[in-house]
């Protein structure tokens, strides 16, 4: 998994809560990495998912709303690190879209070794689209989160229907416009 | 706080500085190698394409040289043939002229026509390499069409003579008489299509048509169209026929003949005055070649003075399958009233219809029919109006000339099909008795003045001698003979010439050197000097002038062309 996932999640759990708990979540979870955690790293994605337990532990927030809304923010982060992928976006469908077939390309040319989850898009209407996740990491919730941080990124009121697998490694969305 | 969560946390940050300096270490390490491998990729490339770059200058070297090679074996060649294509031609020439049985006439007259038709062969091919080389170059001269046109309508009528058709010429009027251009190689074009047309005609007639499209002060575009319905061609066989050594269809080459350059080079000669080549065709309906080529406008202006045909009247009369539409447009065109009339007409028998007209018009053939009743009294008529008819055929040969015998009197005025607005105007003033200033073309009569002229003939080949000089002997010339330059200039020397016919390759001197030396002594500058050469490429004729030769003759030697060449530069000065 990308290290920016990691450096992105610790960010944000010290800019929300605090340095302790970043600390703590790193200090009683025995990481590989000792927690030093650089963007253009690659580190195992169990990593991830014992610091996120940990912090539901001690927020007492379920594991998935924690990621979903991780999701939301690094969306948010997209746009002010990578303003150049996203210059001829302007609406949640079109950025859904540019994923996979924009910014992974992008993204693979720069690391071949990138192992990237798949968002397949298909419009279905002009109102409505399906994307189908699959990735293999159990973080559908981080989809959705963003998903829905692209939403309010574009000040747009849609309707997302989430059909989320037990594994967490696939997924459907169903995207509609509210008019 | 607690001082070693911060420590804690430098040390994190610490490790992961180091991890992406490493990280960043290894990206540097393989972008080097990656601009280091393609370096050496455009350096391999750089050699190879240097490596190339030679090997196909070398190639081109080679090919050139090979090329020149052809060229000048081309040229060599094209002497080699000629030179004993003139003597076939030259003997074949002289031997008709003697006491012959007719069955050695025969035979003679066939080797001459075998020979030509070889000549007209290899003229072909040195044209095509002519074309192939890009050396095929138009001349730009003024010329009157209605010469080009009747030269044309000659040719046209001795190819006809085998198939019962008519070549119908359908000029516009809107063409000015003269125009400049190169007349030989349009000639040639349009021989060609008619040739084909003819020769493909299935027995049915063949028009030309000349169309003025469009025409500033300086310039005209004239369409040519050639058309037939004949045998025509399937789209496939129109697809090759532009293609060197191809012929509609194989079998045609038996069939027909031919060397299959003709529409080659035709094209190519098309596509240098301007013009593309374009064929319309279809399987057993006939086919029609046209092409637009674009000429300037002489400033010789046509001396055509039509006001003698005014209120004059003409009358055709008419076989019941040929109807002459178009000499009757081109009567009513110059002024004449014409009327036509079926020689099966009542009216022909009872009263004189002919007293009233200016012109009569018939067909040789009308007299062939024996089974018409009518005949005897048309021909009484006739007889009584003898010197206003003009008979109309296709080709002029003893067939003809005998079924005119049928006459009490002699006609003496028969216009040639095609018919074209040129000769149909000397027709009506020979009819008229009007005689039109001569123009500055060469009159075949003017020889007999040029007899007793003395012409100095250098040429090496004692074959060629023999055949040159008895030729210029036999039409009245007194000819001396020079065995090359140096003999030449000793000759010049010694006696006064009034012509000089030099060959151009000869032994110890040869004929560019001669004519040279010859020119530049101010006393002998006035005598013409033409080359006869085998040599007709562009270049050996360019030298030829540059040596002070102002005319040439092609070997093998066109007899009549001899005497035109030869008049033209004898009647420049005074004799």
């Amino acid at each position: 998994m990308k290290g920016i996932i990691f450096t992105e999640f610790i960010d944000m759990v010290e800019h929300e809560f605090s340095y302790e708990l970043v600390d703590k979540i790193i200090t009683e979870n025995s990481l590989f990495t000792d927690g030093a955690y650089t963007s253009v790293g690659n580190y195992n994605n169990k990593e991830l998912i014992m610091l996120v337990t940990s912090l539901s532990k001690h927020i007492d927030k379920p594991v998935d709303e924690l990621v979903h809304a991780y999701g939301k923010y690094l969306l948010g982060r997209f746009f002010v690190l990578f303003p150049h992928f996203f210059k001829n976006v302007s609406n949640t469908f079109d950025f859904l879209d540019t994923i996979d077939r924009h910014v992974h390309i992008e993204v693979k040319k720069l690391y071949s070794d990138a192992e990237l989850p798949s968002f397949w898009t298909q419009r279905i209407s002009d109102t409505q689209m399906q994307m189908f996740y699959r990735s293999y990491n159990p973080f559908a919730c981080l989809a959705e989160g963003l998903i829905e941080g692209a939403c309010e990124h574009f000040n747009e009121t849609l309707t997302v229907k989430s059909e989320i697998e037990p594994d967490y490694q696939s997924a459907i969305f169903t995207i509609t416009k509210v008019i | 706080m607690d001082e070693n969560l911060f420590k804690r946390r430098l040390e994190r940050e610490r490790r992961a500085r180091i991890e992406a300096e490493a990280l960043l270490e290894q990206k540097s390490l393989e972008l080097y190698e990656a601009n280091m491998t393609l370096k050496k990729a455009a350096e391999t490339l750089e050699q190879e394409v240097a490596q190339r770059t030679d090997d196909l200058n070398k190639a081109k070297i080679a090919a050139d040289t090979a090329n020149n090679a052809k060229s000048m074996f081309l040229a060599n060649m094209s002497h080699e043939i000629r030179t004993p294509m003139n003597a076939i031609l030259g003997m074949a020439y002289l031997a008709l002229d003697t006491e012959l049985t007719d069955k050695q006439y025969d035979y003679i007259e066939k080797i001459q026509l075998s020979a030509k038709s070889l000549l007209g062969i290899i003229n072909d091919i040195l044209d095509f390499s002519k074309v192939e080389a890009n050396k095929l170059e138009l001349e730009s001269n003024d010329f009157n069409i209605n010469d080009l046109l009747s030269t044309l309508a000659n040719l046209a009528s001795s190819l006809i003579e085998k198939h019962n058709i008519e070549v119908i010429f359908d000029i516009d009027d809107n063409i000015p008489e003269y125009l400049i251009g190169d007349t030989l190689r349009l000639n040639q074009v349009l021989l060609n299509l008619l040739s084909n047309a003819i020769k493909f005609s299935n027995n049915k007639n063949v028009k030309l048509t000349l169309l003025c499209v469009s025409q500033t002060d300086e310039n005209i575009q004239i369409e040519f169209k050639v058309t037939d319905q004949g045998i025509g061609m399937t789209e496939e066989q129109v697809k090759t026929i532009f293609k060197p050594f191809s012929q509609a269809d194989i079998s045609t080459t038996r069939k027909f003949g031919g060397t299959g350059l003709g529409l080659v080079i035709s094209k190519k000669i098309v596509e240098l005055m301007g013009g593309n080549i374009h064929v319309d065709s279809q399987l057993n309906a006939g086919s029609c070649f046209s092409f637009t080529a674009s000429f300037g406008k002489s400033a010789v202006k046509s001396n055509y003075n039509t006001n003698d045909y005014k209120n004059k009247s003409a009358l055709i009369i008419e076989q019941d399958h040929v109807k002459e539409r178009h000499l009757f447009k081109l009567l009513e065109k110059l002024g004449i009233k014409v009327d036509s009339i079926s020689y099966h007409d009542d009216k022909l028998l009872n009263i004189d219809p002919c007293q009233d007209y200016d012109f009569i018009f018939l067909d040789w053939h009308i007299f062939n029919d024996e089974h018409s009743s009518l005949l005897n009294n048309l021909k009484k008529q006739l007889t009584i109006n003898i010197k206003k008819i003009i008979i109309l055929a296709s080709f002029e040969n003893q067939k003809v000339k005998s079924s005119l015998t049928k006459l009490d009197k002699n006609i003496d005025e028969i216009l040639l099909k095609p018919i074209i607005k040129a000769n149909l105007c000397k027709s009506l003033d020979h009819v008229l008795g009007i005689e039109k200033k001569k123009t500055n073309k060469i009159d075949t009569s003017c020889f007999k003045k040029l007899a007793g002229s003395r012409i100095l003939l250098v040429e090496d080949n004692p074959l060629n001698q023999q055949i040159a000089s008895q030729i210029l002997r036999s039409n009245g010339f007194i000819v001396d003979i020079a065995e090359d330059g140096i003999a030449a200039i000793e000759a010049v020397e010694k006696d006064t010439f009034d012509c000089i016919l030099m060959d151009c390759q000869m032994p110890r001197m040869d004929g560019y050197t001669a004519a040279n030396k010859i020119k530049e002594q101010s006393k002998f500058a006035h005598i013409p000097i033409i080359a006869m050469t085998a040599n007709t490429m562009e270049a050996d004729l360019t030298k030829a002038k540059e040596s002070g030769m102002q005319g040439y003759i092609a070997k093998p030697i066109e007899v009549q062309t001899m005497f035109e060449v030869i008049a033209e530069h004898l009647t420049q000065k005074p004799l």
